[in-house]
Order: structure tokens, then sequence, then C-alpha cells
């Protein structure tokens, strides 16, 4: 099925089309969310959610960029929106244990484990997981993208909407911004 | 530390990411897919379909609509409102007959 074929099957609600959209895009979705949010459980149910949301939402897809771009926006946006949830239900948490005796720790404190890393590369990557977590929501983003979706500036200034000069910024000052915290802890 | 060897350190693990796969989604990724779009079709349908609950209560109400207007019907009857009664003496209409 060429892409526009598949769109317009989707558009007519066809099971057979859906199969194959997520088929197609299964692991790109679920690596994606996975490099942002750094948990297994919370990518796997975000992915989940992503493709709920294109099925319902098809209609709403114009043409004017490609699927994958498309798909990829949703997955941003659904992950960056996971992660603000997040962190909102564990600043309530913290509130929550001035008062009661809640003993949840304020924070994640878990070391992130790419499945795909090369094994000499585990602990460093590791390492350096955490302190993309701490980057900025613009620079991770492009950062991860890049890194770990393999995207080239063009792609993610298409699922970004900016220009490809705004993504090389970002990607640049992400990169002073890690070697700024690798030094201070070395 | 000297300097050439913290920026080589720092380079590292700034390149740690490269050469990495990308990882697989997990399996039977379609079928939870499908079971977690059941599961919210099955929630919306549930929300407005006629909980048993709400069906007795519905129930309850128009009976005691009836009752109420029942009653009410009772009472009007035995007793005729005084203003109606002065009409009908005003106008005679307590019996009548058409050669009257």
């Amino acid at each position: 099925m060429t892409e526009p074929e598949l769109v317009l099957a989707l558009k007519e609600k066809s099971e057979t089309a859906f199969k194959e959209l997520v088929s197609l895009y299964q692991h790109r979705v679920f690596n994606t969310a996975l490099g942002l949010l750094q948990h297994h459980g919370d990518a796997e149910d975000v992915a989940q959610e992503i493709f709920i949301q294109v099925y319902h939402s098809i209609n709403s897809f114009k043409g004017q960029s490609q699927l994958s771009t498309w798909i990829y926006r949703i997955t941003v946006t659904r992950s960056l929106d996971h992660l603000r949830a997040k962190k909102r239900k564990k600043r309530s948490g913290i509130i929550g244990s001035l008062f009661g005796s809640d003993n949840q720790p304020a924070y994640d404190v878990t070391d992130f484990n790419h499945p795909g890393i090369r094994l000499e590369n585990k602990e460093a990557a590791a390492l350096l997981f955490g302190y993309i977590r701490r980057l900025p929501v613009a620079q991770r983003t492009v950062f991860i993208l890049n890194k770990v979706e393999g995207l080239s500036y063009r792609e993610i200034a298409a699922i970004t909407g900016t220009s490809e000069k705004a993504v090389d910024a970002l990607f640049q000052r992400a990169k002073q911004n890690l070697r700024k915290m690798i030094n201070k802890q070395e | 530390m000297a300097p050439g060897i913290k920026y080589k350190n720092t380079e590292a693990l700034l390149n740690s990411l490269d050469g990495m796969e990308k990882a697989a989604a997990p399996g039977f990724f379609y079928a939870k897919v499908q079971a977690r779009m059941q599961r919210a079709t099955g929630e919306t349908r549930r929300q407005y379909s006629f909980q048993p609950a709400y069906a007795f209560a519905l129930l309850l109400f128009f009976l005691v609509i009836n009752i109420a207007v029942l009653l009410n019907g009772k009472t009007s009857s035995q007793v005729m409102p005084s203003n109606v009664e002065r009409f009908a003496d005003a106008y005679g209409l307590h019996s009548f007959t058409m050669y009257e």
C-alpha cells in the first residue's frame, strides 16, 4: 500500500490499514517515546495511546507533510505531555509528603538503560541519559530525535516546525550543556 | 585530572550513544493497542448506558409524581372552590333543565 492509499484506507477506518500502520511505525514510535521518557512502561503506554490518537484523528491529516512526520509530531507531543503530567504528580507528592506519612521518593532516581546501547557503552550511556533528563525540553527533544532516533536536522525541523538552523543551534546548545554537567561531576 | 584526559572522557561520554540500535516495540503490540481501544469504547458506552440504579431512581420519581397527582385530584373533587360556587349561584347553574 502506498502512503496515500494507506491514509485513505485509515480514513475509512479499515482495520487492515490500521494494522499495517502499526506494523510500519510501532518501533519508531516506541523508540522515540522511550528516548524521551526513559521509562519502558511509560513508553509502551504512551506508544499505544499515540496509535489510538492517530486512528481517531486521521481525518485531520491533510497530507501537507509526510505521514511519518505527523506521527513523530504526535509522538513528541504526547511524550512531553506525559512528562509534564508526571512532574505535576511528583510535585503534589512532595506536598503530600509534608503533611502525611507518604514515604514515596520525590523524584525518579533510577538509571535508564536503553536496550539498543552497545555493551561497552552501557554505563556511560546510562550516565549520559541522566544528564539528558536535566536538559531544557527543546534541547532534550532535538538531542533524542537525532542521537536516539537517528533523524536528520531536516526531518527534526519538519517535526518540530522550526528551521534546520534552529535545530542545529538547539543541538549545539544541548551538547554544550551536557559537557558542562559532565565536567562538573568529574 | 589533566585537562586533556577530562576532555577525552567528556567527549567519550557524549558519544556513548553512537552506534546504538533502535529499541523494538514490545511483543504483541498491535493486540495491546486493539485491547486498549476496545476498553476505551466499552468505558464510553458504560458512561451513557442506563444503569439499574438510575432506572430505579427514575421509576420511584414517576411513582411519587403519580401518587401526588392522584391525591391532589381526590381532595379537589370533594370541595368545590368558593369562587366556582359563587359563579354557579350567579347564573343559576345548580340545577338546569332545557325547558327553564
